[in-house]
């Protein structure tokens, strides 16, 4: 048993922020994440070009064959920078299903070329019982996936595309046209959804990290009275909160990133329930108290800090809420004793 | 990473759960400490004989030369086998290794192990809380002995030990941390008088104790003179990891408990009762892997450093969380049990102040780990 990141892995979480780093400079300004259009293509064609998008499918159906970690460590770069890319989206949740729900092998392969693949949530941007009426990450030219009623993933085009303004510019949902789809119940699809709580957590964990080094930075730098405003306890205890904060998230979300990819069923979602509803709480937390920590420029748009918050808040409810992993959480609970 | 077991590994979990499935006693642990001590302690005894615990100490002191991640099987295992609650001594037993002499550790190191002799640890006093360097407990060189005249508190299983790990100041010009000295003191020695005080729930968990010219041998002091502030932050880094203190397996216990009365008291418990029983339980998910992970970080030798005020902040976090729901759950005053949960609840107090208060672990995280400027005096 060891815990540790590969050596590999750390070359990748370094290679992953410094290529955010070049894109989407610091400065606390959102032009160049909420330009959209251009950098995010950059940044998406990059990432496929390094085969970081097909990380979770195998080589022989034409990704790289990583390991959920590997996605997880760029998911939480990704997640640093606020890079308003469809990562969670297409790189892992709906790789995980396409891979684990028995989908068409030529998507996979497509998936792994760049090609951007929402998966079909319902309105509440939880599993869809019955039908899927929204595409989540979604960009345009998306195409959507979800578990047909017979369990099976499937790719549909998106037809009737309405771009819903939600609360996170960065990544995007659209209502389409009402697509069938069942309840994740086989094993396959319940480890793909698994691997989705867990692929959102990095991010979330990410975006906690970002916030606290970006609040770490400014309180050394920022004077008040004639000193910095992190020599105030006040002001030291809510960076102390952040810290822990973001510990415990990466400590739940590496180790669900082992368990649901490797370990029986029931584990894997264990683990990966208590990574997504830990890392999501704790990185609404963490975005709020690091706004706290700016003043008055952390709630304007010349700052990016309420772009983190709006991220978290979507991933936080993406894949059924905190509510979903609590109650399974519960469940299995209950069925032990 | 990876999280399976080694074969080694494996080995040794096989062997665990076969041993934990013939000992862990039938009976339930009792709720009041004059009965649940000796039963405690008759367990981790039992245990150290089995060859469980001590489980990353080199042999010759009487351990199993075994490392951190075999702890981390052990402390899984118990809270699955629901064996009783481990004494929280286990970390008193590291400044005995890391410091001491041979001679002290073939002395004392096996039957503290072995729970034949119970320690205890002086730091704290009247004066001196967080502020531990603010201790005036002195012990002064006389001949071949030490004598040692203060007044330490708070001091935990006091009325249960042998000896005590003891802080005292040998140099009082020098300043505050330096000119601190740490020794071993027998309770029994003339001079020493302990008194039992009261947790809020009824339990003598801990005592005083007065130093009235007790003169000890001068080779009861560990270490050199002058290493006991070095000393005294390496046992709370021990004392502030949940695995060392062997919490973990007794928070799952709590959490069982009142899974079992939920699902005794109701079929289709409602949404706001999974919700909260469901918080519990990803609350000690993340501190097993936390726990994980700061073991398997520490498999590489090093000891623990400031991070460790991470572990003690979230172990704290879940025994709140774990109390607070047992409240929750816990409405109806005519349930059997209610007043014993309350007890536990108001232990759970405790977290967040022994071992250096949550305010002191901030301290800790934002000065030694995110370097902010220390706060003005
Ligand atoms: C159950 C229990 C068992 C214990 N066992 C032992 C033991 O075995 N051996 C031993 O030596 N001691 C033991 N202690 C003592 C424990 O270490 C002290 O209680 C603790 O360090 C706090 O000191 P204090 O009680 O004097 O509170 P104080 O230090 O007076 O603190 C009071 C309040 O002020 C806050 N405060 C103090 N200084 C600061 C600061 N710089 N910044 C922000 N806030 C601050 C604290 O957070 C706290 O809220 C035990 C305590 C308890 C409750």
């Amino acid at each position: 048993m060891h815990f540790a990141l590969s050596e590999d892995q750390r070359v990748l979480q370094r290679t992953t922020d410094e290529i955010c780093a070049q894109l989407f400079a610091v400065s606390p300004v959102g032009d160049a994440r909420a330009d959209g259009g251009a950098l995010r293509a950059k940044l998406w064609s990059k990432l496929a070009e390094l085969d970081l998008v097909g990380l979770l499918v195998p080589e022989h159906q034409g990704g790289a064959g990583g390991s959920l970690t590997d996605a997880c460590v760029v998911a939480e770069a990704l997640g640093r920078h606020i890079a308003p890319v469809p990562y969670v989206g297409t790189a892992i949740a709906a790789a995980a299903l396409l891979r684990f729900g028995d989908g068409p092998d030529e998507s996979l392969a497509r998936l792994c070329r760049g090609d951007a693949y929402s998966v079909l949530l319902d309105g509440g941007l939880d599993d869809p019982a019955g039908t899927a009426t929204v595409a989540f990450d979604w960009v345009d030219g998306a195409l959507g996936v979800a578990l047909s009623p017979d369990g099976r993933a499937t790719v549909h085009d998106l037809v009737d595309v309405d771009p819903i303004t939600d609360v996170d510019p960065l990544h995007r949902l659209a209502r389409v046209r009402p697509v069938p789809a069942g309840e994740a119940s086989g094993d396959g699809a319940r480890r793909a959804r698994a691997v989705a709580w867990t692929g959102a957590a990095a991010l979330l964990t990410g975006l906690a990290d970002g916030a606290l080094r970006q609040s770490v930075d400014y309180a050394r730098e920022r004077e008040q009275y004639d000193r910095p405003i992190g020599s105030f306890q006040a002001v030291k205890h809510l960076c102390a909160d952040m810290l822990f904060d973001v510990e415990t998230s990466r400590s739940i979300t590496y180790g669900a990133s082992w368990a649901a990819e490797h370990a029986p069923i029931d584990e894997a979602e264990r683990v990966a329930s208590a990574a997504k509803a830990h890392a999501g709480a704790a990185a609404i937390r963490v975005c709020e108290t690091g706004i706290q920590v700016l003043g008055g420029i952390g709630v304007t748009q010349e700052h990016d800090a309420h772009l983190r918050l709006r991220c978290a808040h979507l991933h936080h409810a993406a894949f059924g809420n905190s509510d979903a992993p609590l109650v399974l959480l519960a469940g299995r609970l209950l069925e032990k004793v | 990473m990876d999280l399976r077991d080694s074969p080694e590994e494996a080995r040794f979990r096989g062997r665990l759960c076969a041993w934990l499935k013939e000992n862990v006693p039938a009976d339930p642990e009792p709720a009041v400490l004059a009965e649940r001590w000796p039963y405690m302690r008759a367990f981790q005894q039992h245990l150290y004989r089995g060859g469980w615990v001590a489980l990353s100490y080199p042999e010759e002191v009487g351990g199993q030369g075994l490392g951190p991640m075999e702890e981390a099987i052990l402390s899984e295992e118990l809270g699955r086998a629901n064996a009783p609650t481990l004494l929280p001594l286990g970390h008193l037993g590291r400044p005995l290794l890391r410091y001491g002499t041979g001679e002290q550790r073939r002395r004392y190191l096996p039957p503290l192990l072995a729970s034949d002799e119970i320690w205890c640890q002086g730091f704290s006093e009247p004066q001196a809380g967080s502020d531990l360097a603010a201790l005036r407990t002195r012990a002064v060189r006389e001949d071949d002995a030490w004598v040692l005249n203060g007044h330490k508190t708070w001091t935990s299983y006091g009325v249960f030990a042998d000896f005590c790990l003891l802080l005292a100041r040998t140099d009082p010009d020098a300043v505050r941390h330096r000119g601190i000295s740490a020794f071993i003191v027998p309770l029994s020695a003339p001079g020493v008088t302990v008194r039992p005080i009261v947790l809020a729930n009824g339990d003598e968990e801990f005592a005083e104790l007065f130093l009235d010219d007790v003169r000890i041998p001068a080779e009861n002091i560990l270490g050199r003179p002058e290493d006991g502030w070095r000393i005294a932050m390496d046992v709370v880094n021990y004392e502030r990891g949940a695995v060392e203190t062997g919490y973990l397996p007794k928070f799952e216990r709590y959490l069982s408990e009142l899974a079992e009365f939920v699902k005794t008291r109701t079929s289709a418990p409602d949404r706001a009762t999974l919700r909260a029983l469901g918080e519990a339980a990803a609350a000690l998910e993340v501190l097993r892997m936390h726990c994980l992970r700061t073991l398997s970080d520490r498999a590489s030798g090093a000891p623990p450093g400031p991070e460790s005020s991470i572990d003690k902040l979230l172990m704290t976090a879940v025994e709140q969380k774990l109390m607070a729901l047992s409240l929750s759950l816990l409405t109806d005053t005519a349930v059997p049990g209610r007043a014993e949960w309350f007890d536990r609840y108001l232990y759970g107090r405790a977290g967040s102040i022994y071992g250096g208060s949550a305010q002191i672990q901030r301290n800790i995280l934002a000065e030694r780990l995110l370097g902010l400027p220390r706060s003005p005096a």
